[in-house]
């Protein structure tokens, strides 16, 4: 199959981010830190799981058309990566 | 087990198996990096290559503190004789692997020049 973003990172980020705040995150952080929320940006449908993989699994099974941003619970990132340099191509 | 070893650059390179669509299987070179705790970087050039399926976007923090808007993509990987599902991050350069992929081995480097990198599953 293909699947391609039909946004730009800085939308998918704003829109996912947007839908974060507003309607997940304070009613699910507490329970949920360390978990991921898998956002879809156009129908705001979400997973929450323990990782990536089942939190976007999860919600290509129901929305299978989604474009997914995702978040950590009571993180600031999804990921660290600490030797990875600033400049992207 | 998986075995690696450590070149002049200070790189601790150990070798695992990504497949791609149609059934391309690409060995990959890469280095274990302990300052990520994702699973795979590859370069947008593999990913192409392998086609693999975008999945979704996220941010990564660096060291300093800011947030890159990152590209993951679905993936299998041979992992210790397992074939693994991870999500691959798009990052020009050299492969690294991070802690997820790790997770649950032991790993052991030995910090010079043709040193040995073994990882052991706990």
């Amino acid at each position: 199959m293909t699947r391609e973003p039909r946004y730009s990172k800085e939308e998918m980020s704003q829109r996912g981010k947007q839908i974060y705040r507003s309607k997940i995150q304070s009613q699910f952080e507490a329970e949920n830190k360390g978990r991921i929320v898998a956002i879809d940006i156009e129908t705001q449908e979400f997973e929450i799981a323990d990782t990536l993989m089942l939190a976007t699994d999860a919600l290509f099974a129901r929305v299978p058309d989604a474009q997914i941003w995702c978040e950590r619970f009571g993180y600031p990132a999804v990921h660290h990566h600490y030797g990875r340099g600033v400049t992207r191509s | 087990m998986i075995t690696g070893i450590v070149n002049d650059n200070r790189e601790a390179l150990i070798r695992l198996y990504v497949y791609g669509a149609n059934g391309i299987i690409h060995e990959v070179e890469a280095a274990a990096d302990t300052g990520f705790n994702g699973y795979l970087t590859l370069p947008t050039e593999l990913i192409s290559a392998l086609a693999l399926v975008y999945s979704t976007s996220y941010d990564v923090m660096l060291a300093n503190g800011s947030m890159v808007e990152t590209l993951a993509y679905k993936a299998e990987v041979e992992w210790g004789g397992e074939r693994r599902s991870i999500e691959v991050e798009a990052e020009p350069g050299r492969p690294l692997v991070g802690l997820a992929l790790m997770e649950d081995w032991e790993l052991t480097i030995q910090i010079k020049k043709d040193g040995t990198v073994v990882l052991r599953k706990m």
